[in-house]
């Protein structure tokens, strides 16, 4: 170390020292009790809010499992109860006259029970002529169109050229010169009419 | 349920004893430093303790944010570093602080107190003229005679930052005081 470097450290730990003595304030006597006393008037720390935010929560938690139970209980005694099974028939009801079976090789299906009302009127859904049309699709028994819908579908033939005629547009004509003629103004009106 | 209410009162009670005890805890730890860091940005101890008061109640509002004893300590500093600045910027009777007497070491004879007290002056002068940056490095490395790892840990920053920041401020306080 040079004798240069020493004279700076020695006047740094001097400057330091200096310092040091400046900011060792005692604090006040008074300090911690007045402090003690403005903390005091103080408004309320956030453990407090925290508090009252948890009191919150948890209240309303209660008041939810209440309201739930109260909500579920009327539900489960009505399930305990034996319903009865409601009933979903997907089968295809034909007219009498003309029964039809349509065969698929698909799972079972599912039936969904309904009410006894329902099973009753069971509705049409299909017509006995469509079910054997789409039971000759289905096994590949598809014959020509009849004559009037491959007639109704055919293109039209064209006969000849198609001939536009020609539209020519005329010139109209003025009659004569137009002249706009200065318009005169008379003598202003006030409010008063006179 | 009505036991229940109760369990978590009991809790809540027990939580808001130890968050009063713990900062009762931090308040002895702490009370002085930050007083003495209002006393190097003010020079006043009405004002310091003002400011020391006023931070101080801030910390206790916040409590349950900063209850860590590092976290706390480097919350408190700065926000009464930044308190004292405001109180400085926005106050009318500086003129009336410099005028305060300052405090000296024992003199032995009055010629003697009052070369001190002009030196005391001039490094207060020199310490006011530094930049705000350095100025925070070097008051808080004055006081209770914190090291640089210390001073890193109070405003977040490298002990490297620090360091450097520590000797162009000593560097500059030399300038000024030649």
């Amino acid at each position: 170390m040079t004798r240069r470097q020493a004279s700076d450290s020695e006047t740094d730990r001097m400057l330091e020292r200096e310092i040091e003595d400046l900011l060792k304030v005692d604090v006040p006597a008074d300090f911690i009790p007045r402090l003690h006393a403005r903390i005091h008037h103080a408004p309320l720390p956030s453990v407090w809010t925290f508090r009252k935010m948890c009191f919150a929560v948890t209240t309303a938690v209660v008041v939810a499992a209440v309201l739930l139970l109260a909500f579920i209980e009327p539900h489960k005694t009505k399930s305990d109860t034996p319903e009865a099974p409601v009933r979903v028939s997907t089968d295809v009801v034909a007219p009498e006259t003309s029964p039809v079976e349509i065969v698929t090789k698909l799972p079972p299906p599912v039936r969904v029970k309904l009410a006894k009302e329902q099973t009753s009127k069971q509705k049409l859904l299909i017509s006995a002529e469509e079910t054997r049309a789409i039971r000759r699709l289905l096994e590949g028994q598809v014959g020509p169109l009849p004559a009037n819908l491959a007639n109704s579908l055919a293109m039209p033939e064209v006969h000849g050229e198609l001939v536009v005629p020609q539209i020519a547009i005329k010139p109209v004509e003025v009659p004569g010169p137009i002249t706009v003629e200065p318009m005169i103004v008379g003598p202003a009106i006030t409010e008063e009419g006179v | 349920m009505h036991d229940q209410a109760q369990s978590i009162a009991g809790v809540l009670l027990t939580m808001e004893r130890d968050l009063k005890q713990e900062f009762e805890t931090r308040l002895a730890e702490t009370s002085s430093l930050a007083f003495r860091i209002a006393y190097g940005v003010l020079r006043n101890s009405e004002d310091a303790q003002d400011v020391a008061q006023e931070s101080l109640t801030k910390a206790y509002r916040n409590f349950s944010q900063v209850r860590d004893r590092d976290r706390f300590r480097a919350w408190l500093v700065r926000m009464t570093w930044r308190l004292a600045i405001d109180r400085l910027r926005s106050d009318r009777r500086r003129t009336a602080r410099e005028a305060i007497p300052l405090k000296t070491s024992d003199p032995q004879t009055p010629v003697q107190a009052v070369l001190e007290h002009e030196r005391a002056d001039k490094l207060w002068r020199a310490i006011d003229a530094l930049p705000e940056k350095l100025r925070i490095v070097v008051v808080l490395a004055g006081i209770e005679e914190h090291n640089i790892q210390e001073v890193a840990i109070l405003l977040g920053l490298p002990e490297g930052t620090v360091k450097s920041r520590l000797f162009l401020a000593r560097k500059r306080l030399k300038e000024l005081l030649q």
